[in-house]
């Protein structure tokens, strides 16, 4: 399949008060449609920033960054925007859900930006929370869910959209084993089903489900694997 | 992306959830509102009190002063109320948006264009202002003949 991401020579620092800091120095590395990759490396490696990058939550400083063959280095702000809202799901740590929001009106939200009328969303969100297993939670809020519950309504949040490609941050970092152990299957039927995904972390245990690694050390790819 | 309607049902749906947060903003809005319009109706009473002075006293010069100092006075608590209500406003909602900067932050992250977000928080904070403020004025109005 066709690269859904492809980075040339990615350059990017950033200026702090103790001098320059090169978070990623020349990165080469790709993406394939429907592929589930992995990013690995120790904290500070650039892993994140490589993900806000790849996530046009960034810009780089300097290479070349192509989504689905098309060159997006130096996207505007608004285009930025839109490329988030359509072709890209985004899964935090710390789910990033708005807390005054249930089940449904966060999930919701994507849709409602683009446009989609309210019957619409109705149905879409409610089989979508019905994918995920929190069919019977969409009135709830963040706060009267689990973790794992939380991190599953953001991940219908990222699905909605039927995006290309998923960037997830660390999703599991702050779930038990039986939690993070569910979110990734779902995550692996969610690939299956076709979509991208590119996932940064920490656990290696984790690596069993995904199709490649790229691990990194001080801004640059050391080792990739399949 | 055709998204108005969205707009407002998101920003009307942000007032309702923050209403809590919002009640502060709104009670300075109303109490300015209301002050400004009792002293505004007041001033009224006063000028209206100071012609009497003119017509009935033998000290014409004196009575004009009386009356323009106490209509300058009126004037000045009136000017005042709504200079100290429209900073303490300000102030709160510049606090407010500052908590809401999570938020912010997952709209940007979802794909919510920049101008989007600013006129969804502004609107929020002057619709909700402007309500507050109108019901003042009704209430500042509606007490005066009780006072």
């Amino acid at each position: 399949m066709s690269d859904i991401v492809r980075t040339e020579g990615l350059t990017k620092s950033f200026k702090t008060k103790y001098g320059r800091v090169d978070a990623l120095r020349g990165i080469d590395m790709n993406v394939a449609g429907g592929e589930f990759v992995m990013l690995l490396g120790k904290s500070g490696c650039g892993k994140s920033t490589l993900l806000n990058i790849i996530g046009f939550m960034d810009s780089p400083d300097g290479g070349k960054y192509y989504f689905d063959g098309e060159d997006v280095s130096s996207l505007s702000n608004d285009g930025k925007a839109d490329y988030r809202a359509k072709r890209l799901g985004f899964i935090f740590q710390q789910f990033n859900l708005i807390y005054t929001m249930t089940a449904f009106e966060n999930v919701e939200l994507p849709l409602g930006y683009a446009g989609v009328e309210k019957s619409a969303r109705r149905e879409k969100v409610e089989r979508m929370l019905k994918k995920v297993g929190i069919g019977d939670r969409a009135d709830h809020l963040p706060s009267e869910m689990s973790g794992g519950e939380q991190q599953r309504c953001a991940i219908a949040r990222a699905l909605i959209m039927e995006p290309k490609l998923i960037l997830a941050d660390e999703p599991t970092g702050n779930l038990d084993e039986d939690s993070t152990e569910k979110i990734m299957q779902l995550l692996k039927e969610i690939n299956a089903g076709g979509t991208a995904i590119l996932m940064v972390t920490h656990d290696t245990d984790l690596t069993v489900y995904s199709d490649r690694i790229i691990k990194m050390k001080a801004g640059m790819i050391s080792d990739e694997t399949e | 992306m055709n998204n108005r309607r969205f707009f407002y049902e998101n920003a009307l749906g942000g007032i309702r959830r923050m209403r809590g947060r919002y009640l502060p903003l709104g009670i300075i809005a109303a109490l300015t509102a209301a002050c400004s319009a009792f002293a505004d109706a007041k001033r009224g009473v006063i000028n209206d009190m100071s012609a009497m002075l003119i017509e009935d006293s033998v000290d014409l010069y004196r009575q004009v002063s009386e009356a323009g100092t106490v209509k300058r006075i009126g004037g000045y608590i009136n000017a005042g109320a709504l200079i100290i209500g429209v900073i303490s406003v300000i102030f709160i909602s510049l606090l407010m948006q500052r908590t809401r900067i999570y938020e912010v932050g997952v709209y940007y992250s979802i794909g919510f264009r920049r101008n989007f977000i600013i006129r969804t928080l502004l609107f929020e904070t002057f619709s909700f202002t402007a309500a507050a403020s109108i019901a003042g004025v009704i209430l500042g109005s509606a007490a005066l003949p009780c006072l």
